[in-house]
């Protein structure tokens, strides 16, 4: 008999639990994957969000700051701040201005400053409004795995691995061994599974758009080495450093996702059907912005299932859905858009 | 066949043509994947009003690559394609009217392209037009090659293949009244032209008023010989007048009777007057012109992007190679 059963052993699974267990509580985390952090938490970004990339979501881009140094101190362990960042706000089909921009991080209070001269020249003035140099970082997620594993064991939550749940029922879950294990709360922390989770336990579905994207692993020129780019805001590109391979990742608002379904029968197993990279189209459109990447090579891509909120699609915005189930009492919903906003849960949990 | 490894962008620009956008569709994606590993198709929607976009948008969950950019009303055939070609990604860029250019035909414009490092034109046999259209068309040609400076290549269409170096070029002038036709010969480059018999479907010749609408335009905008022609005019005129001056100043001194030369004063009225409108017709254009160029405003404005979003890839794609290599 637990306090709680977390389901999914991601980011915010982890860090939910976590947060049960320093409260007194007796935790049990099941993760179906060998390992911890193995999916959406590891194949992203790697982005700690400062609030720069939410323009037309003040609220998001708010919390971003206010939370963004709560998690670089809380996993300074995993941060890797040894490099630049830039903002470019493009000249055409961007949905803010340059100077939209500038009055967006006043507004939250986000230090901003125009990029300096020698790093104005890398990009294409005829397309590219403005570059300004921020503070943002990237974490590594496989450091963030160590950490958490750590701390999951200080809290003494039992964590158990390779652990398939079949449904949720009436104050527990049952495992796909067929054990039943017992606890008045559940929460569902399986982000793209979450629905189907729910549709196995007969609980009411939980509105989610699913996009498969390609996050392509690259290694960028030399004086590239050390800097981030985001070129926004629209169907542009982001250049990031990826702490965990030592490389950069490039996505694309426009080719990233391959592809986007609603949960049906009919979209299930998209995400395992083999697709041709689109690194060349990501590619192609950077250089245009961006002359100086030069010869950019291609390292690996990295295909996940990335889940929205059908909101999320109009503004921009990244909250934390945190739904209790009409049916199933005690079963709740968990799923966060970004890893820093894991600060908005304590409040939501006292709620409960 | 071995894929080339090029990148290729098409783009087309779309006008109340729903019905024209699924075998488009379907022929380009055919076409271009069976020759190329990469490409993309852009679809610029010219402010439709039957419904062609909602069409492209049901169509993209089953053709890959393609994108939508729907402008928000109508720009004209020029700034809609230059949407596109602001937008596209490729290491060469087609641009093609839908129904009347043969999308077969781009591996090998493109080819053409490659081999001799230079812009590719296609030129289209035209329908048969009235005599007089044929006959201003010739006349208009001839002015613009000898008189304008303007190297304008009759029966040229708007089926043509650009680097991305001339699309960078042409992306960067800022000309809001912008003829494509007459932009790709001034950036330069290496140029070659590409005939080709339009399909039967082809849209029908615009009007001779508009031809010559369009005439205007286009010469307007691109050449400052007419100007250079009415400086002329007002200096040949200011000469004839003091040649005048002096007829009368000479007729003043030897004659008695000065009371007749009514004739003499209506011809060189009336002429002087021809004269003057005349040239402040053509002032009139350009300062008009100056005043629209002078408000930089953006070009066009796009309502929405949408792109590709196919669940299952290449369904209708055989995985069969001909050659091992």
């Amino acid at each position: 008999m637990y306090d709680a059963i977390v389901v999914g052993g991601g980011f915010f699974g982890c860090s939910l639990a976590l947060m049960l267990a320093r409260g007194g509580a007796r935790v049990r985390l099941l993760e179906r994957s060998s390992d911890l952090l193995t999916r959406a938490s590891l194949n992203n970004q790697a982005r700690v969000h400062h609030g720069y990339h939410y323009p037309r979501s003040v609220l998001t881009g708010l919390r971003s700051r206010v939370n963004y140094p709560r998690f670089t101190e809380d996993f300074s362990a995993c941060i890797e701040s040894g490099f630049r960042h830039y903002y470019a706000v493009a000249a055409r089909q961007s949905h803010v201005t340059a100077r939209q921009f500038e009055t967006f991080c006043r507004r939250i209070e986000s230090p901003l400053q125009r990029a300096p001269v020698a790093v104005r020249r890398w990009f294409n003035p005829a397309l590219v409004e403005q570059v300004y140099e921020v503070e943002e970082v990237a974490f590594d997620a496989l450091k963030l795995r160590a950490a958490l594993q750590s701390r999951l064991q200080t809290a003494k939550v039992e964590v158990s691995l390779s652990a398939e749940v079949s449904r949720v029922v009436t104050a527990g879950v049952e495992l796909a061994t067929g054990e039943l294990l017992l606890a008045p709360r559940v929460f569902n922390c399986t982000y793209s599974g979450l629905n189907q989770l729910l549709s196995r336990s007969g609980a009411e579905p939980i509105a989610l758009r699913h996009e498969l994207a390609e996050l392509c692993i690259v290694e960028v020129p030399p004086e590239l080495k050390s800097a981030g780019v985001t070129v926004m805001c629209g169907p542009f590109f982001s250049l990031m450093p990826f702490p965990s391979l030592q490389a950069h990742s490039l996505s694309h608002v426009r080719y990233t996702p391959h592809c986007a379904w609603e949960d049906s029968a009919a979209a299930t197993g998209v995400a395992a059907a083999p697709r041709p990279s689109r690194f060349e189209h990501m590619r192609m459109d950077a250089l245009r912005y961006l002359p100086a990447l030069g010869q950019l090579r291609h390292l690996q891509s990295i295909w996940e299932t990335k889940t929205v909120l059908p909101s999320s699609e109009q503004n921009d915005s990244r909250p934390i859905l945190f739904r209790p189930s009409a049916v199933l009492p005690g079963l709740v919903s968990v799923m966060g858009g970004k890893l820093d906003n894991v600060y908005d849960l304590p409040a939501e949990l006292e709620r409960l | 066949m071995i894929l080339s490894a090029l990148f290729v962008s098409v783009v087309c620009r779309l006008r109340d043509q729903a019905a024209l956008v699924e075998p488009l569709i379907a022929e380009l994606s055919s076409v271009l994947g069976d020759h190329y590993e990469n490409y993309e198709i852009v679809l610029v929607d010219d402010g439709s009003v039957d419904g062609t976009a909602a069409k492209i948008k049901e169509l993209l969950s089953r053709f890959e690559c393609v994108r939508l950019l729907r402008l928000s009303r109508k720009f004209g055939v020029d700034v809609a394609l230059t949407a596109g070609l602001e937008s596209a990604i490729g290491d060469y860029v087609v641009t093609l009217t839908p129904g009347m250019d043969p999308p077969a035909l781009i591996p090998e414009m493109i080819a053409l392209a490659q081999r001799d490092n230079a812009a590719v034109h296609g030129l289209a046999a035209r329908p048969s037009r009235p005599l007089l259209h044929r006959v201003g068309a010739r006349l208009f040609h001839w002015a613009c090659v000898r008189l304008l400076d303007l190297p304008l290549q009759p029966g040229a269409t708007h089926f043509r293949v650009l680097s991305r170096q001339a699309v960078n070029a042409i992306s960067e002038i800022k000309d809001n009244y912008r003829y494509l036709r007459a932009l790709t010969p001034y950036i330069g480059y290496a140029t070659r032209t590409f005939p080709y018999q339009p399909l039967p479907s082809t849209p029908k010749p615009e009007s001779l008023l508009e031809a010559v609408d369009t005439a205007i335009a286009l010469v307007v905008s691109n050449s400052s010989r007419p100007l250079r022609f009415v400086s002329w005019l007002a200096v040949l005129a200011s000469a004839l007048n003091m040649a005048y001056i002096g007829y009368v100043f000479l007729v003043n001194v030897f004659k008695h009777s000065v009371a007749e030369g009514w004739t003499t004063l209506s011809v060189q009225n009336a002429g002087m007057f021809f004269l003057l409108f005349l040239i402040l017709a053509v002032v009139t254009e350009y300062v008009g012109r100056i005043l629209n160029e002078t408000r930089e405003r953006p070009l066009y404005y796009i309502a929405e992007e949408a792109n590709s979003s196919v669940l299952i890839p290449g369904r209708d794609r055989r995985n069969v190679v001909t050659d091992s290599q």
